[in-house]
């Protein structure tokens, strides 16, 4: 079975929209900082609400937060030669 | 450290005072009173029992802060799994102890009634810190405390 990850722009994106801290993300999207901690270490995988919610913070589509990367897209993005 | 994480190490700390205050007991009964290891034992954790109520009152003296969002889909995902993993640990522990009770009672010999009692205290303990240590295991597993 192909290895999975969900890579996110989280942390990027907070300091791109005026330096907003966790507890402020946190706040808007209904949860707690420790969940937001833990999504920005890739520690834990959001619910596609939450992951919605995060995105509506950051007035962007929830592709351009959250990017889903498995064995597949990893190798047909390094090129036929790898 | 959230609420969650509060109520586990208070619990686990009040477990841990009531097993030092039943070894403290039984050393104290057996050398005082010259008593036999399972008299003892029935009596130095026996005193401690009633201090493991404070286990169930837990959330009751950790309260929720007002306006603060304390439990959300991880917590909720957290806690299930730590249940999911104390009732397991708690059958398993029940399967065990009826077989040693069988095996030390003698085969075809009656077990006291009383026996029922510390089984099911046994239990309700093992219950109580396997939710607890999942659920620390869990939290820091799920992320470190970053940015303040």
């Amino acid at each position: 079975m192909a290895k999975n990850d969900l890579k996110n722009q989280i942390r990027r994106l907070r300091f791109e929209k005026d330096e907003m801290t966790q507890q402020q993300l946190a706040d808007k999207a209904g949860v707690t900082r420790q969940t937001i901690i833990a999504i920005e270490a890739g520690k834990y995988a959001p619910s596609l609400p939450l992951a919605f919610k995060i995105a509506r913070t950051f007035g962007l589509p929830v592709e351009d937060v959250f990017q889903y990367e498995d064995e597949e897209s990893r190798s047909s993005a390094a090129g036929p030669d790898a | 450290m959230n609420r969650q994480q509060k109520v586990a190490w208070f619990q686990l700390a009040v477990v841990g005072t009531a097993a030092v205050m039943s070894v403290i007991l039984m050393a104290f009964f057996t050398r005082k009173y010259a008593y036999g290891f399972s008299e003892a034992w029935w009596i130095g954790s026996a005193y401690p029992a009633p201090l493991l109520v404070l286990t169930i009152l837990a959330p009751v003296f950790i309260r929720k802060k007002k306006r603060q969002i304390d439990f959300d889909e991880r917590d909720l995902m957290i806690d299930r799994r730590a249940m999911v993993i104390a009732f397991g640990t708690t059958y398993a522990f029940f399967i065990f102890v009826c077989f040693t009770t069988w095996v030390a009672a003698g085969f075809d010999k009656p077990i006291p009634a009383y026996w029922l009692i510390r089984i099911v205290l046994g239990g309700w303990v093992t219950s109580v810190v396997a939710h607890a240590l999942t659920t620390i295991v869990c939290y820091v597993r799920g992320g470190e405390d970053g940015e303040k």
